[in-house]
């Protein structure tokens, strides 16, 4: 079944633009045909994120006015020939596109792909208005931070009040090592606060950093945020996979080093 | 241990924990915190009128659980008032 997925967080700066490039292209190398939409019309990130900067002739708001047909404003991976990208316009003033146009476009694109996945802007304006317009789901992603959950909470509420009633949360950039001092809200303090299903905790992971510099997402790499975005992606398609209890993962650690100190002392 | 214990409610995860959830629950049901305060002012004021109560330690909230039974989801208003003696009230 195919789905237009948004990708909203209320908040700016926790993660949206890194988790749909990140579930786009970990559903493209689950064999799904996807398409990515930029929304963020005039701050076009998820081209640079996708390392597709180059590439790019057409964007969203030449699509919505005709400048060009659908076709040519969609832009192939490099790597994943069935994973596509319509960035955002630079320039354009931002009620370039209105949300009936959007759902047109979005209703227009899930006929031939398996995947939309609207990457949203930050705020609840007319570019909120804009992504949530097609979307049938949402993935809301928050970090355990006290902005990010109020904010989070909001979302969802407006998502609901829109119709939209397949929410789910990726709790984002959790530091493992502050939440055993208790100077980090848990998963399970995250999820007690916001009434929606958990799809997935990232890590905050040094080598996410590493591969947006890259221009290469990391799901599915040999990395604790690599496996996270991994698992979020097959969990989306509705594959159920256990969730990695980051403590053992610790525990595990810690064990080795529990040794080295007992060799070293 | 006393001291340990008193500590770990200082832990700032907590803290953020127990000050979100005042917070998003006031504001989902579009109760701003000065009109909670006003609802607690002469919820105690009432009460005043049969017991002695510890007004220092009463607080009025609004809480909500995140329980598949639906009765359960919705907000409530939670009075906690420390009760210190009950008068019986003759006319």
């Amino acid at each position: 079944m195919s789905e237009v997925i948004v990708v909203t967080s209320g908040k700016g700066g926790v993660g949206k633009t890194t988790t749909s490039a990140n579930i786009g292209t970990g559903l493209a190398k689950l064999q799904k045909k996807v398409v990515l939409i930029d929304t963020d019309i005039g701050l076009r990130n998820l081209d640079v994120v996708m390392g597709l900067e180059n590439r790019i002739v057409y964007n969203l708001v030449d699509v919505v006015e005709g400048n060009c047909r659908l076709k040519q404003a969609l832009i192939r991976d490099k790597e994943h020939s069935n994973l596509y990208l319509i960035a955002s316009a630079q320039t354009k003033d931002k009620t370039a596109v209105s949300p009936e146009q959007m759902k047109k476009l979005t209703d227009e694109l899930i006929e031939e792909f398996d995947y939309v996945v609207l990457d949203c802007p930050a705020g609840i304006e007319q570019g909120f208005q804009n992504a949530i317009a097609g979307a049938t789901r949402a993935i809301i992603v928050t970090t355990p931070e006290v902005s990010a959950i109020r904010d989070a909470d909001r979302i969802i509420g407006l998502l609901e009040s829109n119709g939209i009633k397949k929410l789910d949360m990726v709790i984002n950039k959790m530091r493992l090592d502050m939440v055993r001092r208790g100077e980090m809200m848990s998963i399970e303090d995250v999820m007690d606060i916001l009434p929606i299903n958990l799809i997935g905790a990232v890590p905050d992971d040094d080598q996410v950093v590493i591969s947006t510099n890259q221009g290469e997402p990391i799901v599915g790499t040999d990395t604790l945020a690599g496996q996270a975005f991994l698992h979020i992606t097959q969990r989306i398609t509705g594959e159920e996979v256990p969730f990695i209890d980051f403590n053992k993962r610790v525990g595990f650690f810690k064990k080795f080093t529990g040794i080295f100190s007992k060799i070293g002392g | 241990m006393g001291f340990l214990r008193f500590k770990r409610k200082l832990y700032s995860g907590n803290v953020a924990k127990e000050r979100l959830k005042l917070l998003i629950y006031s504001e989902r049901v579009n109760c701003p915190p000065d009109v909670l305060n006003h609802i607690q002012l002469e919820i105690l004021q009432v009460v005043q009128k049969y017991m002695e109560i510890d007004t220092q330690n009463s607080s009025v909230q609004i809480i909500q659980e995140n329980k598949s039974n639906s009765m359960y989801r919705m907000p409530r208003l939670y009075a906690n008032i420390p009760i210190k003696t009950i008068q019986t009230i003759k006319e």
